[in-house]
């Protein structure tokens, strides 16, 4: 085999592979290793970083996809001939680096409230970020549900052993909800992969399924994928998880784990159900708009700015999920993008608050006054990340929201009007929160609650900021990179032969 | 009787057990060091026999009595190194009187005589045979511990309660000799009504010995006041025996399907259910292992339509749940003798006194619950998938909610050890090692996790199962 063939062949795997080693090793280190583990974590996060860079940049859609092909025979056994199989394509190739980069992030603003067990964070942490690598880049349908299930566990400890005082009913109860979908996706995978024969995503994405088995498939994964999204009515387990998890946790579930499962119906529900996704569109797109409604409403509602951000995931991943169910090209790619800019505003800002609570044990909206005065580069910074989560043109946020808005309009103009809604009303929420915390009237507070942000702070907030306007000025790249996928998955919809 | 050579080989892993706890019970009062070491050895020597005949057709022995296919080689299998595993594991945790220890082995390695011979039993007295030698062997194993009463109550209830199964077992096979006039398994083509009782009371004392339900209600008593470190045996074991001895007997049942699906949906409700009711963590994995009872069924349920697939699946699933339910009795067992009997409340706070007895407990429970990276979750995938294939469809969907549930139950046992605040005054663990559980726990964990990631080799090597039912 060619050098580099070799190199290509093993990228993925590398990416995939190189969290669980660190865990495994980091598990088996002497104890004076251990208490360093944040910052071994952190380095293998940034080796992983590095590589999914690369990947990002040499990943051409004209030269045909998946690239970085890997592929093994894993296991065979009463009709189910799964691969170990990974790959990268439009609809994966931005999700990589924001996983690795948000891993980084994590491990970089952990030491501020992880103040004990840090190796056994670490170890947890890693492991989910394989999970969460191992989801986007599987590309067999049985090692998807593999990293799928890998990544849910660690989340529950990570809440649950350094979390707050409630987290033992929202760990159960984040636990239960995700796996009772989950459940259900294994089900419909099982039914799927047993007519069909193959557990290939892309094979699976070219065979047309009887009637029947295609709508209950589809409402089984569909199904699975809205509690992770968490699509509108299955999100009440989110806010709860996000209020007891430590902003760690928070950032790496905002901004990963919930695009498994819009990535999910992107990669599963609209290519290989055609005909189901059509037929339930209007269903999810009246949820999704009701998640942005609904969720706007709630963020709006709450006095606790954690609860706030967590709210106002439910609006922004509705959004997403209209993009999706739109059906329109411009739609899908900026649904796809604004998972992305999802992942990077609310980590930020998820960051932000954990920055205000680590130094005042406060968080409610009416707990702080006159920040901007006595923290100036964190009032900057806040400002900064609400308005890319508002979508304010200049800033990534608005890339995304605009393509979903123009496609939706065109497709189903009802559900786009009743989306632009939901941006007016992030505006609401997100600037009225930052007012009162940067510019009301100033509490006199001790100086040790005002200290400017310490280096790992910046270190972990930086990089986000700069995407903002990075992305929000130069998106072509990533619609380069997406768009031959997007129209790929969509055009299954208009190319797909009838039901037998 | 002659035996022929082939025969011999048949029954030559029985013969290995036997002879061994013969040798280790004359060795007791000559030579007491030499004890573990002929133990150890006639396991090993069983197991490398039992490898040995691996992947060749079933010679059978005694006319056709017993049949040493790979269903019998694979249940026999695991039930040996079940049992050289919770036998290895018990030592220095729960240690009898030094005067009984070489019964205490002699008793381990007669168990999986009788789970070979239930296993391989082409003839109903077989059967009977088989069931009667392990269940002598677990009635003493249970009531071991004479010093504490719940010990004595669980063998006294087990005896009685497995006496009465056996006596239903011996009853339908003198039906089926009456309906027959055969006691084997190769019956002449027919039905009667009196073949159809005699079918129901035989799969009455498997379904017991597999404790499912509706004839579970032995299985949490004993479980509970049995010593720890066996009662993954049990399970593990038993489960193994019985479940090959059903999937061969399946044939003479009628609606096969229908029954075992039934059975198997009862029995994940029940298990399942009661699991998540319970306070102490014994009793809570008894419930547990009476709903991987339920699985096992479900699989034998997809087996009933003829696939031999669904058999690997089950055996496959055999394979994965005796590490780790071996292994989660194991560090049970190491954490009793350490503080005392195990509640939910006595488990506060383990994360920080034993943080990694803790991970492995953790681990265990994740694997029974049957998520990834461990072998549980493939054995669900398998059974399930076979599930499926054989067109139960709905009894999957079912099953696969009640797991839910159990997994709710492991969770208590895992929050309260790893998430929830310790204790004012935490017990101080003990100083003696207890170097047999910790190396018998890694070894299962190890399994656990290899079956988790790299499923192939395992399945490969059940490729050689034969295919039941009809």
């Amino acid at each position: 085999m060619e050098p580099l063939a070799a190199v290509t062949e093993l990228l993925l795997p590398a990416l995939v592979a190189i969290p669980a080693i660190g865990a495994a090793l980091l598990a088996i280190a002497p104890r004076a290793l251990g208490s360093r583990a944040l910052g071994i974590a952190a380095a293998v996060s940034a080796v992983d970083l590095v590589l999914a860079l690369w990947a990002f940049v040499a990943f051409d859609p004209a030269a045909g996809e998946p690239a970085f092909v890997f592929e093994r025979s894993w296991f065979s056994v009463g009709g189910i001939e799964a691969r170990f199989a990974l790959g990268v394509d439009g609809l994966s190739i931005l999700l990589l680096p924001l996983t690795a980069l948000l891993s980084v992030v994590v491990f970089l603003c952990a030491p501020s409230h992880v103040r004990e067990r840090r190796r056994g964070f670490a170890i947890l942490a890693l492991t989910m970020e394989t999970g969460m690598l191992g989801v986007f880049a599987a590309t067999d349908l049985v090692l998807f549900y593999f990293f799928w299930e890998v990544s849910l566990l660690p989340l529950y400890f990570i809440i649950g052993m350094w979390g707050g005082p409630r987290r033992e009913i929202a760990t159960v109860k984040f636990v239960l909800y995700t796996l009772a979908g989950s459940f259900l996706l294994l089900v419909a995978l099982l039914a799927l992969v047993l007519e069909t024969g193959t557990t290939d995503l892309r094979d699976l994405a070219t065979r047309t399924l009887p009637r029947g088995l295609e709508t209950w498939a589809f409402l089984g994964f569909a199904i699975g994928f809205a509690v992770k999204v968490p699509l509108f009515p299955f999100h009440t387990w989110l806010p709860d998880a996000h209020f007891e998890a430590p902003t760690s946790g928070s950032v790496v579930l905002a901004g990963v784990l919930l695009k498994m499962g819009t990535y999910g119906l992107l990669r599963i529900c609209i290519p290989i159900f055609p005909h189901a996704a059509v037929q339930f569109a209007g269903v999810a797109l009246a949820l999704g708009a009701a998640g942005i409604v609904y969720g706007s409403l709630l963020a709006w509602a709450q006095r606790d700015l954690k609860k706030l951000v967590a709210c106002s995931s439910v609006a922004h991943l509705g959004l997403v999920v209209v993009g999706l169910f739109a059906l329109d090209p411009d739609a899908a790619r900026g649904a796809l993008l604004h998972m992305v800019n999802h992942g990077l505003s609310t980590g930020a800002l998820f960051l932000l608050v954990g920055v205000l609570y680590d130094r005042t044990h406060r968080r409610g909206v009416d707990d702080f006054g006159g920040i901007a005065g006595k923290m100036p580069v964190f009032a900057t910074l806040f400002l900064l990340a609400s308005f890319a989560s508002i979508g304010l043109p200049g800033l990534n946020g608005f890339v995304g929201e605009f393509l979903v808005l123009e496609g939706t309009f065109r497709a189903a103009w009802p559900f786009a009007a009743i989306s632009v809604a939901g941006v007016v009303l992030s505006a609401v929420y997100l600037l009225g929160a930052a007012k009162r915390v940067l510019f009301g009237p100033p509490r006199p507070t001790p100086p040790a609650e005002t200290a400017p942000l310490t280096r790992a702070e910046l270190a972990s907030l930086l990089p986000l900021a700069a995407l903002f306007v990075l992305l929000g000025l130069f998106p072509k790249p990533l619609l380069d990179r997406i768009g031959p996928a997007v129209d790929r998955a969509l055009a299954r919809i208009a190319t797909a032969p009838e039901n037998p | 009787m002659k035996l022929t050579a082939a025969e011999f080989a048949a029954i030559a892993p029985l013969l290995a057990l036997t002879v061994g706890a013969l040798v280790v019970l004359v060795l007791d009062v000559l030579a007491g060091a030499l004890v573990p070491i002929a133990g150890a050895a006639a396991f090993l020597a069983a197991l490398a026999l039992a490898a040995a005949r691996w992947g060749e057709t079933g010679a059978t022995a005694f006319d056709g009595l017993f049949v040493a296919d790979g269903l019998t080689l694979a249940a026999g299998g695991i039930a040996t190194v079940a049992a050289l595993l919770s036998w290895w594991g018990t030592r220095r945790t729960f240690e009898p009187a030094r005067e009984k220890r070489g019964e205490f082995l002699a008793l381990h390695l007669l168990a999986p005589v009788g789970m070979f011979l239930l296993a391989g039993a082409r003839h109903a007295l077989v059967l009977v045979l088989g069931i009667e030698t392990l269940s002598v062997a677990f009635y003493v194993l249970a009531a071991f511990d004479r010093g504490r009463l719940e010990s004595v109550e669980a063998g006294l209830k087990y005896f009685l309660l497995g006496s009465l199964a056996a006596a239903v077992l011996l009853y339908g096979g003198a039906l089926l000799f009456g309906a027959s006039g055969s006691f084997s398994l190769d019956l002449p083509p027919g039905s009667s009504p009196m073949r159809t009782a005699a079918a129901c009371l035989l799969l009455a004392g498997l379904l017991f010995k597999m404790s499912a339900a509706p004839f579970h209600f032995w299985t949490p008593d004993v479980y509970e006041g049995a010593p720890t470190g066996v009662v993954g045996f049990f399970a593990a074991g038993t489960k193994a025996a019985a479940l090959a001895a059903l999937l061969r007997w399946t044939a003479i049942l009628p609606e096969p399907q229908t029954l075992l699906t039934a059975a198997a949906l009862l029995t994940l409700l029940v298990g399942n259910g009661a699991a998540l009711v319970q306070d102490r963590v014994k009793r809570l994995l008894a419930y547990s292992a009476i709903a991987h009872g339920g699985v096992l069924l479900l699989g034998a349920a997809a087996a009933a339509s003829g696939g031999a697939e669904a058999v690997r699946a089950a055996v496959f699933y055999l394979v994965a749940y005796a590490p780790m339910t071996v292994g989660a009795f194991a560090l049970l067992g190491l954490l009793e003798a350490e503080s005392g009997p195990l509640t939910l409340q006595s488990l506060r706070g383990l994360g920080r006194r034993r943080p990694l007895v803790a991970a492995g407990l953790a681990f265990f429970l994740v694997s029974l619950g049957g998520l990834p990276p461990t072998g549980g979750f493939f054995a669900k995938l398998f059974v399930f998938g076979a599930a499926v294939r054989a067109g139960l469809v709905l009894p999957t969907v079912a099953a696969v909610l009640l797991s839910l549930v159990g997994f709710a139950a492991y969770l208590r046992v895992v929050g309260a050890a790893l998430l929830s605040t310790p204790p004012e005054r935490a017990p101080a663990p003990a100083a003696r090692p207890r170097l047999g559980s910790v190396l018998v726990a890694g070894v299962c964990a190890a399994a656990v996790f290899v079956l988790g990631i790299l499923p192939d080799g395992t399945l490969e090597a059940l490729a050689a199962l034969p295919a039941v039912g009809r």
